[in-house]
């Protein structure tokens, strides 16, 4: 076939938008989870080479593999990579806001090697940030290659970020969870969408490829008493508490590294794995992942004691490694935290409580989401990824309990969540779910005022109603006609009808045509209401119960005084709203 | 690098249809080249966990249990599907005494496959020693009725005779004669599992059923000398003293330097010789034979009566009954003078039993003779 001809065929082939957008999202969940498989063997061969299957065996291997790893790594962003540094939630965020859905495409590449790198070298850091940041990479890579519309490509981003974590932690409603909690920041339908066919896309590519087995193998859990959720809220309460401190400390961490640099640049890293090394030396399990650890920790493998000190130790290795700079994310280490956390407590529980407990597994996956909570925010996305995780619905309770514990400790605490903290390290400023569900919404019922008059209607006398137009303050009226439908009436219009003769004894309805008008209802948000206004000065709020009967009215000036905005600004709003009312009375 | 930034571009120059060509042809071959990647990483991860699975055998063998934990620990992070690793890992565990780590990965693999038969016997011996004997008892009957992989026969038959061992040491004797009682019909003709048999029928008071088993066994050429004791136990419960002599003798005659076996012949030739109730004995003799008896009884008591500051009045007139019937003078030797040896001998004996029972017998002949006769 003629070249020309095949290629004129296939452009024949065209999609709308929003087809070649779903359809996008189903490629881009399979790269996605393809560059997740790689990068997965990646850091899988490092760690076999660099560390052998046993971590902390060969005491200089252990020592000293974490620091040359985070040095490599460090030097691969900062001369061959430069735009894949900083945190991958932060940057995906950024292109849903700031740059139009551009990711540099050097970062998928660059996120590869470096965090392959710090992670498989052993460095206390997990791989479903740079995942994310991959998979954010590859959607934007897409988005321009098929040239889509600048909306389109805003959108883009997050589910290109929610195939790559989606593939990284095995776990898809977690992870479209996660980009919808601490990405998008708001529930988007068309979003959604197309975030959940790219993290199905991408999870069912990865389990082609790597088997279908969990992230843990998780033991039968079984709630033995009502007075454990006392334990588990106890949990809940530490891992909160030990979250502020981490993220307080972060940010000391982050700004002090930033404020020494250059000398910082390579030396921050190299001393954070050495630290991470030398504590390696006696708890290996602290370093990489820790996913191991936390399956060990589920099969009662260590004693209270043991696991306190493994979670310490956690918090103290990700926070060098972190604020050094050393690439690699944060999600895994929040988990290992929490999991340490929640078993320690519970082991300890053991002990003392009062009436028999569950065995310290339970314990152990309970705690998972409760760090994750605390430091991210994230409440659903840390309920749904233990529920996920354990694929128990008898866990469901103590989960909630103890991460909505968390969450709450944490946000009473530290009023700046940990993604912010980044971001304004960053120079970034980017809006967060948190900030969204926190803001308080201003409805009609706050500003309306009381019907100023009972409402005309179509068989008012035009006599009387021009007396009562008179009256109100916006010279017009309200007229309420029949099945709920409100019209407006400027007063001009009225007096003009009064005035012919042939008028006389009519009422509005004959002589006069009415403009229909929204209605608004008092649950409505402000922001809703001024959509409405167009070039009506005033518009009926009505009972959703009957649409007939008016409740209140709603001015512009009701909606300025509402927002705060200045009186003058009300004034000359108010001579615009005259001007519209002028427009409206011309035939 | 510098051809990545500039890649959309020189695609949207060369067209949508080509974009979009060129898309799948490279995720085409990513794909592929993931293919590749993971089957070398799958040959990988199998070697490497292969590796750490046989060093830790060989520690295991070593008996360097606690070293040989962490390389077993290493493989099954390497290769969490295989359940020999599993099961190898939670036998070092049982071995180190971590049953509880051991207990969560046993638990897991009979959730995967609950006709495991090597996991459910391994919950059994840990639910044992945590003394949860209904659970034990359910993942024994799981392991009889478990698969495993090789020798099924064999496995299930050891599993069953550890039951019944573990029935008998709690106190379950009945059950743990119907076990083998249910083991009995279908063991093979192994000379092993029979001895098995016959040591457990024995041992768990069913002598009649261990005597054939023990006498099959004798007939067979690589017959040892704990086969003769065997049988010679089993004939001296049922009270079948020559026939325990004779076996007793054989199994000397195999293994003459055992004392054992000398000490059981003396105690069974003694018995003989005082056991009144042998057939064929003649009406002198069995006086003889019961009078010795009593006298010995009435000595025993009396020392118990002596070493007490006030002894009850029952022992004192059972004793003094036992001395009266010694001193009585015999006019007729009739069977009724032996059957008043045999009465006194009865009150003496159970005297003697309720007012020291603590203190131990030395006369062992004495003891199974007085117990048999006053039953």
């Amino acid at each position: 076939m003629n070249l020309n001809v095949f290629r004129a065929r296939l452009n024949q082939f065209t999609m709308s938008e929003d087809h070649r957008f779903l359809v996008l999202s189903i490629l881009i969940g399979i790269s996605s989870g393809l560059l997740i498989v790689c990068f997965h063997i990646a850091i899988d061969f490092i760690h076999w080479h660099v560390l052998g299957t046993a971590a902390g065996t060969n005491t200089a291997q252990t020592l000293l593999s974490p620091a040359l790893g985070g040095l490599a790594s460090v030097a691969l962003i900062q001369y061959v990579f430069r735009a894949a540094r900083g945190s991958g939630v932060n940057h995906t965020k950024s292109a849903l806001y700031i740059s139009n859905g551009y990711v540099p495409s050097s970062t998928v590449p660059g996120k590869f090697l470096a965090c392959a790198l710090s992670i498989g070298a052993g460095n206390s850091l997990g791989p479903e940030d740079p995942a994310l940041q991959m998979g954010a990479g590859t959607a934007s890579l897409f988005g321009r290659v098929f040239r889509l519309t600048r909306d389109s490509m805003r959108r883009i981003a997050p589910v290109g970020a929610a195939a790559g974590i989606a593939a990284a932690f095995n776990t898809p409603i977690t992870a479209v969870l996660f980009v919808m909690e601490e990405v998008v920041g708001s529930w988007n339908a068309r979003v959604l969408g197309s975030i959940v066919l790219s993290t199905v896309s991408a999870v069912v590519v990865t389990r082609w490829f790597l088997g279908d087995q969990p992230l843990f193998h998780v033991p039968e859990f079984t709630l033995t008493h009502p007075s454990e959720l006392f334990v588990y809220a106890g949990i809940g309460m530490i891992a909160g508490l030990l979250a502020v401190l981490f993220v307080r400390g972060a940010g000391r961490l982050r700004a002090w590294v930033d404020k020494h640099e250059p000398k910082t640049r390579f030396g921050a890293p190299l001393i954070a794995g050495l630290a991470v090394g030398f504590v390696g030396l006696w708890l290996p399990q602290v370093m990489g992942a820790g996913y191991e650890a936390v399956d060990s920790a589920m099969h009662n493998r260590y004693p209270w004691n043991t696991l306190l000190i493994l979670a310490l130790a956690k918090v103290v290795a990700t926070l060098l490694c972190f604020s050094a700079g050393t690439p690699g994310g944060m999600f895994a280490p929040t988990v290992f935290t929490g999991a340490m956390i929640g078993g320690g407590i519970g082991a300890l529980a053991q002990q003392f409580w009062p009436v028999p407990l569950s065995a310290p597994s339970a314990y152990v996956l309970v705690g998972i989401g409760t760090f994750f909570a605390g430091v991210f925010r994230a409440p659903m996305t840390s309920v749904f990824m233990v529920f996920e995780v354990s694929a128990s619905y008898v866990i469901i309770v103590p989960v909630m309990v103890a991460n909505i514990i968390s969450y709450l400790m944490s946000r009473s605490l530290e009023p700046v969540p940990f993604f912010a903290m980044i971001a304004h390290h960053e120079g970034l400023e980017l809006p967060t779910l948190e900030h969204e569900r926190e803001r308080r919404t201003i409805c009609v019922e706050d500003a309306m005022q009381p019907p100023w008059h009972s409402p005309a209607t179509p068989a008012s006398p035009i006599a009387a109603a021009v007396e009562l137009g008179k009256q109100t303050p916006e010279g017009g009226l309200l007229v309420a006609e029949e099945s709920g439908r409100w019209g407006w009436l400027p007063l001009c219009q009225l007096e003009e009808a009064a005035v012919d003769p042939a008028a006389s004894g009519r009422t509005v309805g004959e002589a006069t045509q009415t403009q229909t008008m929204p209605r608004l209802y008092p649950d409505m948000s402000l922001d809703a209401a001024l959509q409405c206004f167009g070039p009506f000065p005033v518009l009926p709020v009505v009972s959703r119960a009957d649409p007939s009967r008016l409740v209140g009215v709603l001015t512009l000036q009701d909606v300025h005084r509402a927002y705060g905005i200045a009186e003058t600004w009300t004034q000359n709003d108010a001579g615009k709203g005259r001007e519209n009312q002028a427009s409206l009375s011309q035939p | 690098m510098d051809w990545i930034p500039r890649l959309p571009e020189l695609v949207r120059r060369w067209g949508g249809a080509w974009a979009t060509l060129l898309t799948f042809v490279s995720i085409a071959a990513l794909f592929v080249m993931t293919g590749f990647l993971t089957r070398a990483y799958r040959v990988q991860r199998a070697a490497l966990a292969r590796q750490e699975f046989q060093e830790a055998e060989r520690l295991s063998a070593e008996r360097r249990y606690s070293q040989s934990l962490e390389h077993y620990r290493a493989a099954l992070s390497l290769s969490r599907d295989n359940t020999a690793y599993v099961l190898a890992l939670a036998r070092t565990l049982v071995q180190l005494g971590q049953t509880k780590e051991a207990a969560t990965y046993l638990s897991e693999t009979l959730r995967a496959d609950p006709t495991n038969g090597q996991a459910n016997l391994m919950m059994a011996r840990i639910s044992a020693e945590q003394n949860d004997i209904e659970s034990s008892m359910t993942y024994y009957h799981r392991a009889i009725f478990g698969y495993w992989p090789d020798d099924p026969v064999n496995k299930r038959h050891q599993v069953r005779l550890e039951l019944a061992d573990f029935l008998a040491e709690n106190g379950a004797i009945k059950q743990a004669l119907s076990e083998l009682i249910a083991l009995e019909s279908e063991v093979p003709e192994t000379p092993y599992m029979k001895r098995q048999m016959a040591d457990r029928f024995l041992r768990y008071g069913m002598p009649e059923r261990a005597i054939p088993l023990y006498r099959e066994l004798t007939r067979t050429k690589d017959v040892t000398a704990d086969t003769y004791a065997g049988l010679g136990e089993a004939y001296f419960d049922r009270a079948q003293y020559h026939e325990a002599l004779n076996a007793y003798s054989r199994a000397r005659t195999v293994d003459p330097q055992n004392l054992e076996y000398q000490e059981r012949s003396n105690l069974i030739a003694e018995i003989l010789s005082l056991d009144p109730t042998i057939r064929r004995l003649s009406t002198r003799e069995q006086y003889r034979r019961s009078t010795v008896l009593l006298e010995r009884a009435t000595d025993l008591l009396r020392e118990c009566v002596e070493s007490m500051p006030q002894p009850p009045s029952s022992a004192a007139q059972a004793l003094a009954a036992g001395q009266a019937r010694l001193k009585a003078r015999v006019t007729r030797l009739d069977s009724e003078a032996v059957e008043l040896n045999l009465f006194a001998l009865d009150k003496v004996w159970t005297a003697r039993n309720e007012t020291c029972p603590q203190q131990p017998v030395t006369d062992r002949a004495l003891s199974i003779l007085a117990e048999r006769l006053t039953q």
